[in-house]
């Protein structure tokens, strides 16, 4: 468990700083993206059991709030494919550093920017939906790290 | 490490898959917008500085608190007990 809610503080302290180029620079935003995608994808994978079920569970007996979740969530991914690979092709500093000519186009330009403005407000209703699982999930690992 | 990697392979596996499937669709999208590339603006490059560099920071925190605001009535409207997350 303690894994998962410290993958799930690096996640968001890394998207905070990816979200923030201005504050960064343009160079850490792209390359720590690279560092930020295996985070994304574990993110995921320690939480598989659970989507398995949101996913799995009789359409009759799912709450709203499950319903929810497994809508938000998928919008939340294709939000986060769609920021980071949008992001590679209108890269300043990545593809330039390695000689490729990110050849990007109006369209991938606005679609990284208006996904990546709207991936924070959806974020941030993400981690206020789950809130009392990370409080609770924080205040179990706070103890044991006492005692360690 | 590789224990872990082969138990969690079919998760990893559809998560690269549904990406590639959303950078599929995205791309003909975008095939059927047709436009031709344009110059990478050198400015929009360029790195912050000073005070000016915290608003990047000031953003996301305004971003992510709109958000937790709309999630209150989310969480009210569908959900009369904690995170299902288990």
């Amino acid at each position: 468990m303690s894994t998962r809610v410290w993958v799930d503080i690096a996640l968001f302290v890394g998207y905070v700083l990816l979200s923030a180029p201005q504050t960064t620079g343009i160079a850490f935003h792209e390359y720590f993206t690279i560092a930020f995608i295996p985070i994304f994808i574990a993110h995921i994978v320690l939480d598989w059991s659970w989507i398995t079920r949101v996913f799995k569970r009789n359409p009759t007996k799912r709450s709203n709030e499950v319903r929810f979740n497994r809508s938000f969530d998928i919008i939340l991914f294709v939000g986060m494919v769609i920021v980071t690979y949008s992001g590679f092709l209108v890269s300043e500093s990545i593809l330039p550093d390695f000689g490729i000519d990110p050849a990007a186009t109006s369209f991938w330009s606005t679609t990284h920017d208006v996904s990546g403005n709207l991936l924070i407000l959806l974020v941030g209703i993400h981690v206020a939906v789950h809130w009392p699982w990370i409080k609770r999930n924080i205040s179990r690992i706070r103890p044991s790290r006492a005692t360690a | 490490m590789k224990p872990w990697l082969s138990r969690n392979t079919m998760p990893i596996v559809l998560v690269l898959v549904a990406s590639a499937l959303v950078v599929g669709a995205f791309e003909a999208i975008d095939a059927f917008a047709g436009e031709s590339p344009q110059l990478v603006n050198e400015a929009s490059g360029a790195e912050p500085a000073g005070v000016a560099s915290v608003g990047g920071l000031i953003k996301v925190a305004a971003f992510l608190g709109i958000g937790a605001l709309i999630a209150k009535p989310i969480r009210s409207r569908f959900s009369g007990q904690a995170s299902v997350q288990e």
